[in-house]
């Protein structure tokens, strides 16, 4: 800290692109909160869609603390990171966990995980459907399978079981939060739960098609990872997704995660430069990206297959689409893409 | 306070190293006492086979910093 109580930024850039990112996600869940309260169904609409996106905004931020890109200090980026998980539904683990998961996907070049969801169905046929049925209506029902793990951390997951006094005290709180709106203001409380699966469709449209890899259960695996630091296979296997590859600014909605290969290339770099490092590592040809257009066709046609889309590495199913083969087939539109890949659960 | 006695005090230039993948920062005059490097440990003097302590990538994703005279 330079002096004073406040965090200093770490760029010279960071008041005005982070404080700003910042100050909007803070006011339009606010502003969203209060408009949910109001008569108007249209003011509801737009509340709830200015909520979401705030709650997104602030998965995104939660991100950049992670990567430490926001305040000098470390651990006032830890300190802004575990602030803003309250807002995004993801205070019921830690966020030295969901530090930690995606510096393995970082270091280990891999999606490690400790939830199985492919044996899940497999298992649980009856499930299945339902999550089948309800993609079909475009509910994010697979990545609610993942909150529904996420919110009770300590019961399910065995590790987390030393978290189970923190776990009960952030249930006891949202919960009781959410039940009494549920009581006294029922519009309210399904206008929330809508903005939050909003929010849960962006991230996941973001991360779906953005590795061609599948995930590996060695969360608490202490095996080295066969892929650390093959940052050629890395490159490979990460894809960019854009909204717009020529209106930059677009891209501002998700904080630029769409320019994932310049974030995996140079990770510490904070969202406004994304675009800028892709351009200076990877150059201007929009034959490199995903377009916004495809990306659309495959999160419609394929919203049921996805559920099981992401579990395999595809080099045994499809060796054509994988790697660049995968670029070539998503940017036709010929890929499933996978589900419950967030930074924000953990596990 | 740490690198401005230490620098003094050494006459060396103190340097900073920055984890190209977390930001974790590795100051040569606090060093890492909890991981065993003394303060005032070079970032030379650190094995090629350490790893970031706070995210587990290897040393040579490490940049330096900044210098402090």
């Amino acid at each position: 800290m330079a002096s004073g109580a406040l965090p200093a930024f770490r760029n010279p850039e960071g008041p005005l692109y982070h404080g700003g990112a910042l100050a909007y996600a803070l006011l339009a869940y606010g502003i969203g909160i209060a408009g949910l309260f109001q008569a108007s169904w249209l003011v509801n609409a737009i509340s709830t869609l200015l909520l979401a996106h705030g709650m997104t905004i602030a998965a995104y931020m939660i991100h950049e603390c992670g990567h430490n890109t926001v305040f000098q200090r470390n651990a006032d980026n830890a300190r802004l990171g575990k602030f803003l998980t309250w807002f995004c539904g993801a205070a019921y683990g830690t966020y030295e966990d969901i530090r930690y998961k995606h510096f393995r996907h970082h270091v280990d070049v891999d999606d490690v995980v400790w939830f199985d969801y492919e044996r899940f169905f497999q298992e649980h046929p009856v499930a299945l459907r339902v999550i089948e049925a309800l993609e079909w209506f475009y509910i994010p029902a697979h990545d609610l399978l993942m909150h529904f793990i996420m919110v009770f951390t300590s019961f399910i997951i065995p590790e987390r079981r030393n978290q189970r006094a923190r776990n009960v005290a952030v249930i006891a709180i949202r919960g009781s939060v959410f039940f009494a709106l549920l009581w006294f203001y029922p519009k309210v409380a399904v206008l929330y739960a809508v903005a939050y699966m909003i929010m849960m469709t962006v991230l996941r449209f973001m991360d779906s098609l953005q590795h061609d890899y599948g995930y590996h259960l060695t969360l608490f695996s202490s095996e080295p990872s066969p892929r650390k630091g093959d940052y050629a296979f890395e490159k490979e296997h990460t894809f960019s997704n854009p909204h717009s590859f020529d209106s930059e600014w677009v891209n501002g909605f998700t904080l630029n995660f769409g320019f994932h290969n310049a974030h995996h290339a140079r990770p510490i770099t904070p969202w406004w430069k994304l675009p800028a490092v892709h351009r200076e590592l990877f150059g201007h040809d929009p034959a490199d990206v995903i377009p916004f257009r495809s990306q659309l066709k495959i999160f419609h046609k394929y919203r049921v297959a996805r559920i099981n889309g992401g579990s395999a590495d595809r080099d045994a199913a499809d060796a054509t689409a994988w790697g660049t083969g995968f670029l070539a087939a998503a940017r036709e539109g010929r890929v499933t893409g996978g589900n419950a890949a967030s930074f924000l659960t953990s596990f | 306070m740490a690198r401005r006695f230490f620098s003094r005090w050494s006459g060396r230039v103190v340097k900073r190293w920055e984890c190209q993948v977390c930001g974790f920062v590795y100051d040569e005059a606090e060093g890492l006492p909890d991981e065993g490097i003394a303060p005032g440990t070079r970032w030379s003097d650190i094995p090629d086979d350490w790893e970031c302590p706070d995210c587990g990538t290897s040393k040579s994703e490490f940049e330096m910093l900044e210098l402090v005279a």
